[in-house]
């Protein structure tokens, strides 16, 4: 082949091949570096074992990691033929590095057939809130801790982990991995993440109008007393006075446009002498959307010739 | 063919005709020419008839004599089942009955055992029913000893020293 076929040759070539602009070899260049650019996002890994315990021997029967951003809840169901556990935790990682932990553990026990053959069953319900360091275990023991003989007990040991960031600066989602599963399926975890705080904006009404309010931070499932501090200047509603309010947000709904929430609280009146509070209403409860207005009628609980008596509430969002 | 003679020829053939006769139709064949030809049709139909029969193969003949034999011994569910009709009704009637009697007899049986008194073998049937089904659901029976669920933290290094073995 002689050189001008060869120069021919070459000159066609490149003709197909497209050369990138300026800006193009820009963008390529960003997207490398992004991949090698490693941006950590801090998770919190919970190990969950389900030990079997025979004197001085252990045997894991069932393990599961779950790792999230904070505030990642977990589930354990236990179930045989004559006894159910469910344990919810709701965690949520503090500053100081402690995790607090509400936890809810429902149990129920077959106990056999009554004489008209019906099932009887004892049922449980505990709720306890415990606060625990990264170098500290969970152990919930579901039957019970036996002294002597053989126990079962589930081990949670939280661990904080950093996990990188997705490719569009999103951060992983959960992972929940099934290490070993329960060979009968007797075991089951779940995990989800909601969002655990809420602002509330809680007043009572007179007459329409607010007379008392109250602003406080709500956790999620966790108790909390609204107390109320006068709206208005000399206000003469006295039977509001003394009241306040423990309110628990139950669920949250995920809804659109805005999300949902069931909430219960009971309504509490205090005695000034005795420093006693006394229900005046217990149970009472709710449904609706963030940032639309619940209100509930008084006059039944608070009597009175001349006023008319309401409560009203406003919850917020604070985390996404 | 319209010869009075015909009939005489066959039975010529068929060497049926008396001495008489016999000389009387052979000299008709002489002046008859119809006769003449019919005679030599059937001597030549019979001539046929008789070459077919000898023709016949003996293979073909014992193959055909086989069928007939293996027909004879066919499985008796091939064979058709010939019962009269009086005796096909009684077999249909009986069967119907002893189906009543059976139903009826399951239905008693039932209701004894829904009847109060023996609701107490009942409730005992269930739970030993139960008790045989719990020794091959319930896993975890072992270590259940009737207490309330319990739960604590403990330090990890505490966990760890008990030695878990997988």
């Amino acid at each position: 082949m002689k050189i001008y076929q060869l120069l021919t040759l070459f000159i066609v070539l490149t003709c197909f091949i497209k050369v990138p602009s300026l800006a193009e070899y820009i963008a390529a260049h960003k997207s490398i570096v992004n991949k090698f650019t490693i941006n950590n996002h801090q998770y919190i890994k919970f190990n969950i074992k389900a030990i079997e315990e025979e004197g001085s021997s252990q045997e894991i029967i069932s393990e599961t990691n779950i790792a999230g951003p904070s505030g990642t809840d977990f589930d354990i169901h236990l179930k045989d033929k004559r006894f159910t556990l469910d344990a919810n935790f709701i965690t949520e990682l503090m500053d100081n590095h402690l995790i607090k932990v509400l936890t809810t553990i429902k149990t129920r026990r077959s106990l056999g057939l009554s004489k008209q053959n019906l099932p009887i069953y004892e049922e449980d319900l505990q709720n306890h809130t415990l606060s625990v360091a990264l170098d500290e275990a969970i152990i919930l023991f579901p039957f019970g801790q036996n002294s002597e003989g053989s126990n079962l007990k589930i081990a949670i040991e939280p661990q904080i982990i950093d996990l990188p960031l997705l490719s569009d600066n999103r951060p992983a989602p959960l992972i929940i991995d099934l290490v070993k599963v329960h060979k009968d399926g007797l075991i089951n975890i779940n995990a989800q993440k909601i969002p655990h705080n809420y602002l509330v904006t809680a007043e009572l009404l007179a007459n329409g109008k607010a007379v008392y309010q109250s602003n406080a931070k709500l956790f999620y499932q966790a108790p909390t007393e609204l107390i109320f501090t006068p709206a208005v200047q000399n206000s003469n509603s006295a039977p509001l006075a003394s009241i306040s309010v423990l309110m628990t947000i139950n669920s949250f709904v995920k809804d659109c446009p805005d999300n949902g929430f069931t909430i219960n609280f009971d309504l509490l009146q205090s005695n000034i002498n005795s420093q006693l509070q006394k229900p005046l209403a217990k149970n009472w409860s709710g449904a609706g959307q963030f940032g639309e207005t619940l209100t509930y009628n008084l006059n039944n609980i608070l009597p009175s010739k001349d006023d008319h008596y309401q409560l009203s509430f406003k919850l917020q969002q604070v985390d996404k | 063919m319209d010869c009075q003679w015909l009939t005489k020829i066959s039975q010529l053939i068929d060497n049926e005709l008396s001495v008489n006769e016999l000389d009387a139709v052979r000299a008709h064949l002489l002046i008859c020419q119809q006769c003449s030809h019919a005679y030599d049709d059937f001597l030549a139909l019979r001539g046929e008839l008789n070459h077919y029969q000898n023709s016949i193969d003996i293979g073909a003949k014992n193959a055909a004599l086989n069928k007939i034999l293996r027909a004879e011994h066919n499985s008796p569910l091939q064979k058709r089942l010939l019962i009269p009709a009086p005796a096909f009704a009684l077999i249909v009637l009986t069967v119907f009955f002893v189906g009543l009697f059976t139903m009826r007899l399951l239905a008693t049986k039932s209701t004894n055992l829904n009847t109060p008194q023996n609701s107490e073998q009942n409730i005992n049937a269930n739970q030993s029913t139960n008790q045989n089904n719990n020794n091959v659901e319930a896993n975890f029976a072992q270590f259940d000893q009737g207490k309330r669920a319990a739960i604590k933290v403990i330090k990890r290094s505490d966990l760890l020293n008990n030695g878990v073995t997988q």
